[in-house]
Formats: structure tokens, sequence, C-alpha cells
């Protein structure tokens, strides 16, 4: 028959169980942080950039020029996406948020989509937005007189920020491995003993109650009944044999029906 | 036998330790790994603003005005500087290093790069650590050579920052597992040692006292399931003697003489198997741990409940309506205080929790789910009424299960258990909502109560019905406050902890500390102090009532000590007296906790009184109450005076109801004793 799990060994995988669990969480909730964080660093980044790209339209503009007549803006924003590898493409659009200039030529004449626009307006400043397509900053174009001409729009993929996770994951896991596999047996071995003292009372009381086991301290008080009750019921046995082995007794029931 | 409460402690510190190192390792190198990830990123940022001032210089430069001869960079890369947050400087030098203009102020370590330095291959900028800043550095040419660098400092102060921040968060992920583990082990040691050790104690005794009647469950597992199925072997093959015994007599032809002999045996021994089994029971402990889940489920949203209602609300009903989750949820406990009671007077504590745990996990999910502040303020109450029904359901179990002279023990692990959940949920809610969002952390409060619910179905024992004293509402009511010793406890004790835990923790402390300009990270952390405080205050104020008997004295001692420590900024700084107050009241209200409860029993065994459930649920209406009226009361005083005058009005009001509480048991006591 197998023998059920010791109390010792279910505190170690109770002990095994937590461990997995806090140190998962440390993990887990530092790899959401970190996710945070890069890409909200990634996104400082290119807002500088992209505002960097809208100061270069402003300049144009202060020369009296309509955002839809700036010289070389599509060339600027071919120029400005070969140079910066994370960036996915670069829009202009105007107040009617229609695109005018784009490293994609087919979006040129197309209105943003609703979430690519500021949800503040865009004066406010630069604006950061999500969509399924992927993520993306946008930066007023103000004129010198402070009047709003459009915006630009860069978009771009998390792909630099998810290279950088799976490295810090990586290193993460490989020391959460670490920490546990280390920490499991020394769990097992630690808990052992400890409870090295209840096991030996369990173990004692065990034996204590076998026929012929060995007086020990710590179970003399379950001994002790034993051994009475062995003793009184041993004399009351001995002592009904003894009655049975000897003349039969005239005042029994058996004796009397047998009476002629 | 080493004592349980040895085992538990030694197998509590072999578990700390593990966790500690274990989640030490991971986190420091999590953490290291992160640094690394992210410091390309900061100089990336530093090299992007250092190529758009290299780029005008450059272009100033090819237009034909000597690098010497740069007119109004100084004010350049002040603007360089001003339009980046995080930048401790912006600077150029010459090709020599000799600074010729600099922007900000954390240019105070800065050195500049020796002549002959070449420039980047691949372009892009030169990367040094300097003091507390990455430089980034990048060469302005002229005629092909090299004329001056721009530096550009950016600090490490945003990712020491977010490490500062980081390190908080896995301490408090440590501390939550660490106190979750020490209630699962205690749990298990529960289940496994202390009751099966206890069980086999009372066998013992029986059959050393003769009676060979009683068999334990055979329900238990590990060694002591071992030893309990041979305690069963051996009484069942003792019966069986003694069934031999009996046959014998009856083959007997004497008799009388057998007869006699068995009534021998019968003088000294009892035989007979009962058909009752003695089981383990639930015991006091073992209710802890669904007490401290469902408290860690309930709390996990505490950090956040108001400002997830002000998004519901979409920026419309202000500050009142961020607060009215919060005050739905604690009229629903109010109001269904004694509605718990009675229910678990009619059902038993095991019955009336599962009950309780209905509403608690439908309002976790209706808050998950809730499109509106209306219907949040809504699944806050069905939340609250559930709240009221299970921990009177639990109070009442742990003092029915409360060994005769630990009563006030038992009643301190209630406390214990609840402020343990709810500092593992206030803590661990706050880093959970701030990585998953409100809703996800809604459903994992959900699923919290579920596995609460599996436990208590699975390890309560049903019943508990026996105290039932059945009474009308109205007529406990007037029972319960007929006895003055329970006016005095309500009126004196119980409703002012509460106004000081609502009107000073959960109001103006964290309005003070942030005056004192921390962040919330930091107020959060010293509002935590007060559960912290309070654990093991609880501890030490249940030892001590049960240890002296002197409830009240205790009662008002913690008074007092709240009093004091709220009058602090009369003698201390602010920033000193606050974090001192929020421990004093921490400690004050944990002294106070155990005497409070341990009370009730005896007053409940007054003739005419109600019984402990209907007893306890009147006593959590106060402090409820005292709940609800500690931070508006708080607000207007504010509002009149100041908060260190708040502080104050707090204090004196705390001073006066201890001394208060303290001259009317004095003066009762003197009537009894004139009276005998």
């Amino acid at each position: 028959m197998s023998r059920e799990l010791s109390f010792s060994t279910r505190l170690t995988s109770l002990l095994a169980t937590m461990l997995l669990l806090g140190c998962g969480l440390v993990v887990g909730l530092n790899y959401l942080k970190f996710e945070r964080i890069l890409l909200d660093q990634q996104a400082r980044v290119l807002e500088i950039i992209a505002e960097e790209l809208g100061r270069t339209v402003e300049n144009s503009l202060a020369l009296g020029v309509q955002l839809a007549g700036v010289p070389g803006a599509q060339s600027l924003l071919e120029r400005s996406r070969e140079a910066e590898k994370l960036i996915a493409g670069l829009t202009i659009s105007d107040t009617g948020n229609v695109v005018l200039f784009d490293t994609d030529r087919q979006n040129i004449g197309r209105a943003l989509r609703q979430d690519q626009l500021a949800a503040r307006g865009p004066l406010t400043g630069p604006w950061r937005f999500h969509n399924s397509d992927g993520y993306g900053i946008g930066a007023p174009i103000v004129n010198g007189y402070g009047v709003l001409e459009g915006a630009i729009l860069l978009r771009y993929d998390r792909a630099a920020v998810d290279e950088r996770l799976a490295a810090t994951m990586l290193a993460m896991v490989q020391s959460f491995m670490l920490a546990v596999g280390m920490s499991v047996p020394f769990a097992a071995l630690g808990l052992h003993l400890v409870t090295r003292q209840t096991r030996r009372w369990f173990a004692a009381m065990e034996e204590a109650m076998q026929p012929g086991a060995p007086h020990l301290a710590m179970t003399a008080g379950l001994q002790a009944a034993i051994a009475d009750a062995d003793m009184l019921l041993t004399e009351a046995e001995a002592q009904l044999e003894q009655i049975a082995s000897q003349l039969p007794d005239p005042s029994s029931p058996r004796q009397k029906a047998a009476a002629p | 036998m080493t004592s349980d409460r040895h085992l538990v402690s030694r197998v509590v510190i072999v578990a700390a330790l593990l966790l500690t190192m274990a989640v030490a390792f991971v986190s420091h190198s999590a953490l290291r790994s992160f640094e690394a990830e992210l410091r390309p990123e900061l100089e990336r940022e530093a090299s992007v603003v250092g190529e758009i001032g290299a780029r005008t210089l450059q272009r100033a430069i090819e237009l034909g005005v000597p690098f010497g001869s740069l007119s109004g960079v100084d004010e350049y890369l002040v603007s360089l500087l001003t339009a980046q947050q995080g930048l401790s400087y912006v600077l150029l030098t010459d090709a020599v290093g000799q600074t010729i203009a600099s922007a900000g102020g954390g240019v105070g370590s800065f050195s500049g790069l020796p002549a002959g330095t070449l420039s980047p291959q691949r372009g892009g900028a030169l990367m040094r650590q300097l003091g507390d800043s990455y430089d980034a550095a990048l060469p302005i040419l002229e005629d092909g050579r090299i004329v001056g660098w721009i530096h550009v400092g950016i600090s490490r102060a945003r990712l020491d920052s977010v490490l500062a921040d980081m390190r908080w968060d896995v301490l408090i992920v440590l501390l939550v597992v660490l106190l979750a583990t020490s209630e699962f082990l205690r749990f298990s040691l529960f289940r496994t040692v202390s009751a099966p050790v206890d069980l086999v104690s009372r066998l013992q005794a029986r059959l050393a006292t003769g009676d060979w009647t009683t068999r334990a469950q055979d329900n238990i597992v590990s060694e002591a399931g071992q030893v309990v199925r041979q305690l069963n072997v051996l009484v069942r093959r003792m019966n069986d003697r003694w069934d031999r015994l009996r046959w014998m007599a009856t083959q007997s032809d004497a008799a009388l003489r057998a007869g006699a002999v068995l009534d021998g045996v019968r003088q000294r021994l009892r035989f007979g198997l009962a058909s009752v089994q003695d089981g383990l029971g639930t015991g006091a402990a073992s209710g802890r741990l669904p007490l401290f889940l469902f408290v860690f489920a309930e709390q996990l949203s505490t950090s956040f409940n108001p400002i997830y209602a002000l998004e519901l609300a979409g920026g419309q009903g202000g500050i009142m309506g961020a607060a009215l989750p919060i005050v739905a949820f604690v009229a629903a406990v109010a109001l269904f205080t004694p509605l718990g009671g009675t229910v678990v007077a009619r059902r038993g504590p095991r019955d009336a929790m599962l009950i309780g745990l209905v509403p608690a996990a439908l309002g976790h999910v209706g808050a998950a789910f809730c499109t509106d502040l209306t219907t949040f303020a809504i699944a806050r109450g069905i939340c609250g009424a559930g709240y009221a029904v299970v921990t009177i359901a639990c109070q009442v179990h742990l003092a029915q299960e409360a060994p005769k002279g630990r009563v006030a023990r038992s009643l301190g692990g209630f406390t214990a258990a609840v402020m343990t959940g709810a500092v593992c949920g206030t803590a661990i809610g706050a880093v959970l909502a701030d990585r998953v969002g409100f809703r996800m952390t809604l459903t994992l409060s959900m699923a919290l109560v579920l596995v609460t619910a599996l436990l208590v179905w699975r390890t309560f024992v049903a019943g508990g019905v026996t105290e039932q004293k059945p009474m009308g509402l109205w007529r406990s009511v007037r029972a319960a406050f007929a006895e003055p010793r329970f006016v005095l406890l309500v009126l004196f004790a119980a409703i002012p902890a509460k106004v000081l835990l609502g009107g000073f923790i959960f109001f103006l402390a964290p309005l003070e500390l942030r005056e004192l300009g921390l962040s919330q990270a930091a107020i959060g952390r010293n509002v935590m102090l007060y559960g912290l405080c309070m654990l093991p205050a609880i501890v030490f104020g249940a030892w001590l009532t049960d240890r002296t008997g002197r409830g009240g004295l205790i009662i008002t001692l913690a008074g007092v000590l709240n009093g004091l420590a709220l009058l602090l900024p009369l003698w201390l700084e602010k920033d000193t007296a606050l974090p001192l107050a929020i421990i004093g009241t921490g400690l004050a209200q944990g002294l106070a906790s155990a005497p409070m409860l341990a009370i009730i029993p005896t007053l409940s065994s007054i003739l005419g009184a109600p019984n402990s459930a209907v007893m306890l649920s009147f006593l959590r209406l106060g402090e409820r109450f005292g709940s609800v009226i500690g931070p508006p009361a708080a607000a207007a005083l504010f509002a009149l005076s100041s908060g260190q005058q708040t502080m104050l009005a707090l204090g004196v009001i705390s001073l006066a109801t201890s001394v208060g509480y303290a001259l009317s048991l004095t003066i009762r006591k003197r009537q009894q004793e004139e009276e005998v």
C-alpha cells in the first residue's frame, strides 16, 4: 500500500508553491513595469524627433508658405524615416485632418483616423496614440502667428522594445529557475530538520501501540493506558478460562436444565 | 513534543528566510538586467538631443560663421535644455575640452574630452558616465576637423527613481508573500499537526480513564492519520477482546462467577463503540485563513476605489462622486451587520459564511464589469452586504472555537487576520492595478472569494447554532443596550476608535503627507505603517488580556496612547509627528482590539442578554457608525481650522473618551461593590 505524503512533504509543497508564486509575481510585475517604462522611454525619444521635424516645417511656414506647399516636406519625411530605423512612417496633415505628405504616398489625400487625433485638441502639445496598427506620436504644426496649420504624425512599432523585453525576461526567467531550483531542496531540508521532533512524536505514538513496544517517556501515558487495559483483560481471560476448566457450577442454568 | 507555537515559528522562519533570499535574488537580477536595458535608451535620448544641437551649430558653421565667432550659443543651449525634461546639462566645449558655453545645474562633475579624441565611428555620439549623468558628446566639424564638442548630460535620477519604485514594489510583494505564506503554513500545520495531536491527546486521556468507546474519524492525513488509524485499530482490538470475554462468560457453566469477573472489568473499563467519532473540528486557527483570503480579496481595490469611481464618472461628480462607492460599501456593511448576526445565530457560522460569500463575489464581478458610477456604487454596496455577514460569521466561529481562557487571543486572531489581509490586499492591490488595470484586479478579487468559499465548504464543520437565543431585533437592541458595560464600550471605545481610524488614517493623514511634498507611493507606505504596527499590537493586546483579565484598563490605556500620538504635533515637527501619530494609532487600536471583542462573550452570558453573535453585530454596527462619521467630521474640522488643529482635536477626543470610559467603569464597579 502506498504511504500518503508526510506533513513535512506537504509543508515543502506549500512552501515551493509560495516560492513559485512570490518569484513569479516579482518577475511578472517587473516585466509589466519594464514594458511600460521602455515604451515610455522610446516614445520620449521619438517625441523629440517628431517635435524637431515639426519645428523644421514651422521654420518653412515662417517664410509665408502654406503647409501644403512647403518645399521639400515629402523628402524631409522620407529622409527622416531612412535615418531612424524605429520610425515606421511619417505623416503631415492639415487642420482638416487630411494627409498632405506621407512616407507612404498612397495615404496622401486621405483623412486621418479618429484614433490618431489628439484627444484634447492638437494645440495642447504633442500627444501619443495607440491603435491596432501600432503606436504613434503627434505634434502640432503652428505658424509664426500662433495659428494651427496642421500636425505631424510619427508612427512606430514596438519591435525594439520587445527585443529589450525579451532579453530582460530571459534574465529574469533564468534567475527565477535558479532561485526556485535552489530554494526547494533547501526548503525540504530545512523543514525536515525543524519538524524532526514532531515526526519522532508521531512515530513513537505509532510504535507505542504495537504489541511489545519498548517503554518511551513521550508515550508513557498511552502505554500505561494500554498496559492497564491489557492486564485487566488478560487477567479476566485467565479467570474465565480457569472457571471453564473447573467443575460445573450447579447453580448454572445449563446444569439445572440437564438435571433430572 | 515541541509546542505548536514553536513548531509554527520555526517553520515560518525557514519559509521567511528562503522566500526572502529567493525573491531578493530574482529581483536583484531583474533590476540589474532592466538597468542594462534601460541605460542605452536613456543614452539615446541624450544622443538625439545632442544631434539636434550639433546639427543647428553645424548649419551655422556651414553658412560661414567661424566656430569661435558663434553668437547666442548660451541662449540656444538653455532652450535645448528646457525643451526636454530630465537633462542635467547641455554644453559646448572646444576641441581640447574647455567649456565655451553651458546650461543646466548638473555641470559640476563635467570634464571635457581631451584633445585628439576621435569622432565616433558611424556618426552618433560618444557615450560616457559622468557622476550621476550619462554624457553624450557629438563633434562639431569645421573644414573636416573637430573644432568642438556639444555635450548633453541626462540625469540618472529618472532611472534611479524607477529602480527605487520597483524595489519598493518588490518589498511589498515580499511582505505580502511572507504574510500569506505564514497564514497558509499556520493553516496547514493546524490541519496536519496541531489538531490531530489535540485529538490524539483527547483520545489518550479517555483511554487513561478506561474509556474504550470512542474512535477517531479516519479522514486525517499524513503521519497523524497513521497514528489515528493505529489508535482506532487498538480500540477495536480491545473491544474485540471484551466481546470474546463476554462470549466466554455466556459459554461458561459458572454464570455467577463469570459475571463477577466481567463486572470487575466493567468497573475499570468501558467498552462498546460509540456511533459518534471524534474529529479534528474546525478550530479557531483554521478560521483565520478563509478570513484572511476574504479580506485580502476585499482590500485589493481599496487603493483605487475613488480613482476608478472618478474614471467611471468621466470627470463628472467630483469628490462626492469618488466617495459614493466608499459610502455605499460602509453603509451596506452597517445596515447588514445586524442581519448578519441573525443569519449566524440561525444558520451557524459555516452556512452564514457561504451565504455571505455569494453577494461578495457578485459584487466584485459587478465592480469589474460596471459601466458607470451608479452600477459601481451598487456593486460595492453588494460587496458590503457580503462583508458584513462573512465577518460576523467568522467572529462567532472564532469565539465558539476558542479554547477556554483564551477567548481574547482567539478573537485577537480575528483582528490579526483582518489586518494581515488588509495590509496585504491594499499593498499588492495597488501594484496589481498599476500593472494589469482596475477591472482585472477586481476579477482577481472575485476569484479569491471563490477560493475562500471552497475553503469554508471543505474545512468548516456545519452547525454552531447552539448559542441561539431567539429574540427579535428590537428586543435584541433593548437587551444589548440595557447592559451599561456594553453601552460604555460602544460609546467610549468602539465609536471613537473608528472615528480616529476613518478621520485620521484614511482622510487626514494622506492629505497632510501630501502637504509635506511626499509622492503617492511614499504616502501609501506611510499609511501602511498603521496596519504593520497594528498586527503585533493585536497579538500583544490579546496576550495581555488573557494574562491579566484587565480588558477595560487596556482599552483605556490604548485610548490614551492614541490621544497622545495625535497630540505629537504640539512637540514635534510635522514630518516627524505624522508618521509617529500613524504608528501610535496603529499600536493603540491594535492593543484595544482583542479586549473589546473579549468582553462580548462575558456580557452575552448575562441573563437576558442577546447571544454573542448579535452583541458582536451591534458592536460592529457602532464601529461602522464611527467609520461613517469619521471622515466627514475630520473634513469639517479641517475646513474650519487646519490639518494640525484637526489632529489635535481628534487627539483630545480620544483622551476624553478613554478617560470617560475608565471613570464610568470605576464608578459602576464601586456601585456594584456597595450593592453587594
